[in-house]
Order: C-alpha cells, then sequence, then structure tokens
C-alpha cells in the first residue's frame, strides 16, 4: 500500500505530517519513507535518517557533433521544449530543458547528434527508527525533477508499506510523486487560499483515479468553508490539527509532531487504517 | 541593419511588450531600406523554453539588432551565439523605443537581467 502526502501549496506543515503518520504507522507495519520532494528535501531534517548508501541518477541529452550537422534546424522544429537552438554556425543545446524524448538524435539526417550522460541528482538511502528512508536530492541549477522522483519511486515495491512526500503544487513534480500510489492525503489549511489550492489538487487526483483524504492543519485559524467543500464532495476529513504553540514550536525546531506531543500516535494510526479501508473497500 | 523591437502589435504606434520571449510580434525596421515588417513570435505559445524560440527566429530573419524590456539568460547565450546586439529599456510604443536607440540612450546588455522563466509568472 502506498500513499502519498501532497498540499496545494507549501507551508502548510505537509512534511510534519508525512513524518508522523510515517512514525505512527511503523509500530503497526515495516514501512519505507520516501521524499520526493527533490528540490526541497526537508523529511530528513524531522526524521534524522543515517545514510548507508548513495546512488547518482543520469539522464541523457544530446551532443551535437558541429562537424556533421548541416544547421539544417529540423532538431530544433522536432523539439517540442525548445531544448535546441539552431543558428547559421552553430547549435545550442540547452541541457536543463532537454526531456530526454530522443526525436532529435532519431531524426537528425546527419546523425550528427549522439546522446551525452548528465547527472541530475543523487539518491540517499538509509534507516532511521526502524522506517527504510529513501529521498533524492536534484542537483543545483536541474530543472528537470521528474525522471529523478521516477528514480526515487523505482525504489520501493507495490507490495510494501510506503509513505510518499510529494513536493507542494499541482504541477509535473508532483503529478510524477502521486502517480500510482493507492491514496493521497491532502494536507491544507481552513482559509481561502487553503480551499482554492485544496481544490486544484483534488481535481488533479481525481483526472489520476486516486482516492484522497483531507488533514486540516491550523484548524480553528478559518472558518468552515473548506470542511463543507470536503462535505459536498465526499472527500473524507481524516483528522484536524489544531493551531498549536507547541506543534508551532515543534515544527520550528524540526521535530515531528508526534515525537513531542505521542498523544497524536493514536490519531495518525486511526487515519491509517481509514486509509486502508478505503483502499480495501 | 535590422533592428527588431519586442511589441505587443504589429505597428509603429503600437505598444513595446516587456517580455522577451512573450511578445505577440517583433517590429522590424530595416535600415537599408527603411522598411518596416511585422514578425509574429512563435515562442509565445511554448510552455517553457519560449526565448530560446524568439531568438532563434530573429536570428532566421536575419536581425542585427534588438530591443527588449526584460530577457533571460538562455535568450541571451543564443542571441549572443548568434551576433545579434541587445539593448534594453524600451518603453512607450515601438516607434518612442526606436527613437531612444537612435538617440543612444538605450544600455546595450551583453548578459540576462530577469531569471529563467520570468515571462511565465
Ligand atoms: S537536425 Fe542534425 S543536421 Fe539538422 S540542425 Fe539539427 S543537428 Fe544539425
Ligand atoms: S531529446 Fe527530445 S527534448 Fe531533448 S533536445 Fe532532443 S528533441 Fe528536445
Amino acid at each position: 500500500m502506498i500513499i502519498s502526502v501532497a498540499s496545494g501549496k507549501g507551508g502548510t506543515g505537509k512534511t510534519t505530517v508525512a513524518t508522523s503518520m510515517a512514525l505512527s504507522v511503523k509500530k503497526i507495519t515495516p514501512l519505507t519513507f520516501l521524499d520526493c520532494d527533490v528540490e526541497e528535501p526537508n523529511a530528513h531534517i524531522f526524521l534524522n535518517p543515517v545514510i548507508s548508501e548513495t546512488e547518482r541518477v543520469k539522464t541523457v541529452i544530446p551532443e551535437v557533433d558541429e562537424k556533421k550537422c548541416t544547421h539544417c534546424g529540423k532538431c530544433s522544429e522536432l523539439c517540442a521544449f525548445n531544448a535546441l537552438a539552431v543558428l547559421d554556425t552553430i547549435t545550442l543545446v540547452f541541457g536543463e530543458l532537454c526531456h530526454a524524448c530522443g526525436s532529435c538524435w532519431y531524426f537528425c539526417p546527419e546523425n550528427a547528434i549522439t546522446q551525452k550522460e548528465k547527472e541530475i541528482g543523487i539518491i540517499e538511502m538509509g534507516r532511521v527508527r526502524d522506517i527504510n528512508f529513501i529521498h533524492g536530492k536534484l542537483n543545483i541549477g536541474e530543472a528537470m525533477s521528474p525522471p529523478l522522483i521516477k528514480a526515487v519511486k523505482d525504489k520501493i515495491s507495490p507490495q510494501e508499506t510506503v509513505i510518499i512526500d510529494a513536493p507542494p503544487g499541482t504541477s509535473c513534480p508532483v503529478i510524477s510523486s502521486v502517480k500510482d500510489t493507492d491514496f493521497c492525503v491532502l494536507v491544507t489549511e481552513p482559509t481561502a487560499f487553503g480551499l482554492n489550492d485544496l481544490m486544484l489538487s483534488v481535481g488533479m487526483l481525481r483526472e489520476m483515479n486516486i482516492p484522497c483524504g483531507v488533514i486540516i492543519n491550523r484548524a480553528g485559524i478559518g472558518d468552515d468553508r473548506v470542511i463543507n467543500y470536503c462535505k459536498a464532495e465526499h472527500i473524507p476529513v481524516l483528522m484536524e490539527i489544531p493551531l498549536h504553540k507547541k506543534i508551532a514550536s515543534l515544527y520550528a525546531r524540526g521535530i515531528p509532531v508526534v515525537d513531542g506531543m505521542p498523544e497524536y500516535i493514536e490519531q495518525f494510526q486511526s487515519v491509517y487504517h481509514t486509509i486502508e479501508r478505503v483502499i480495501r473497500s | 541593419m535590422k533592428i527588431a523591437v519586442s511589441a505587443q502589435g504589429q505597428d509603429l504606434n503600437d505598444p513595446v511588450n516587456q517580455r522577451f520571449g512573450r511578445c505577440e510580434y517583433f517590429v522590424i525596421y530595416d535600415q537599408t531600406n527603411d522598411s518596416i515588417q511585422a514578425l509574429a513570435n512563435p515562442g509565445g505559445n511554448s510552455s517553457g523554453g519560449a526565448g530560446i524560440k524568439t531568438a532563434q527566429t530573429l536570428a532566421n530573419n536575419n536581425v542585427d539588432i534588438v530591443l527588449v524590456g526584460n530577457i533571460g539568460p538562455n535568450a541571451v547565450e543564443t542571441l549572443n551565439a548568434a551576433n545579434i546586439d541587445i539593448y534594453t529599456g524600451i518603453q512607450g510604443t515601438v516607434k518612442d523605443s526606436l527613437e531612444l536607440y537612435k538617440k543612444g540612450k538605450l544600455p546595450k546588455i551583453e548578459k540576462p537581467n530577469v531569471s529563467s522563466h520570468h515571462g511565465l509568472k
């Protein structure tokens, strides 16, 4: 069973929820935790894993042999991502825009394009408190996170119980992270902005056919719009975490809620059981 | 000498567009025969790398100089490789900006003045 934890925007407490859930669920079943927010991984700050293995992740980009290139412009016409600029005397490659689709090297009439390996980031694996911990770190300046996210996810098998901390938002990296997960927990705030982002996330998940539930963080700061929306859309509200000085200070110090307030363990466990029931039903 | 101005319309009296990769048109003034020509910008519809596509189109149309507002690193790299000079600080209409250029009021740049993806925000 693979559960992803996502949120329509950053700063909703998504990582606190994901790490607290992991620390609660590992008491019930063996667990792997994946941080797929490869642009800004921060779950390790909360969990402090001991990293025992590192792997480099590579992708390929085109390399143009100027001796063979006639500057016909075909490759740049074909590239849907504008990663190539063909000028009179030189062909430029913008590797950070390349999606490695292969069109350019396949169709170049002069066979002037070869594939060059390029490292996009690393995967680190380790353990902490009986949890298998895996995260990806995108190289600085690298824009293409989906291939790295996929490489991180390739480390798990569908038979395991896995919690995935997804990046915030609703763009490609989020889609890559929640793809093929059995359930997605959406963390939101009970505010107008929270509701707006939640609706975008729900729309994305419905398109992907992934069931979801909501955890409302900082409950009490806003109004009932999020709850009413969930009711109307038949989305389960799995848990409400009140705005609490102690929780905020734990968060600021990088401590999972359940470590500072063990009374939350049971609540996270019952969220897990609810999810189990939804998936099995 | 062909001078292209990043614009919202096809005419000398149309307002300029500050966004290089996402402008609707380039109004191109050809000094050799004192003529005006409009070029639709194919980069505008791209989801990413718009500046690269735009710069390549200018190069293919033998532009020598481009007058812009904001321009990012990939576009600058492509224009530099194509030996197209970049002047920044356009304002008002295409005509106003060409006047400013002729008076030497627009600074020449060789480096980007905004980061990547600026035009998408
Ligand atoms: S398709 Fe091949 S020959 Fe044509 S411009 Fe691209 S690299 Fe050069
Ligand atoms: S491999 Fe595909 S995405 Fe990359 S430069 Fe070639 S055509 Fe563009």
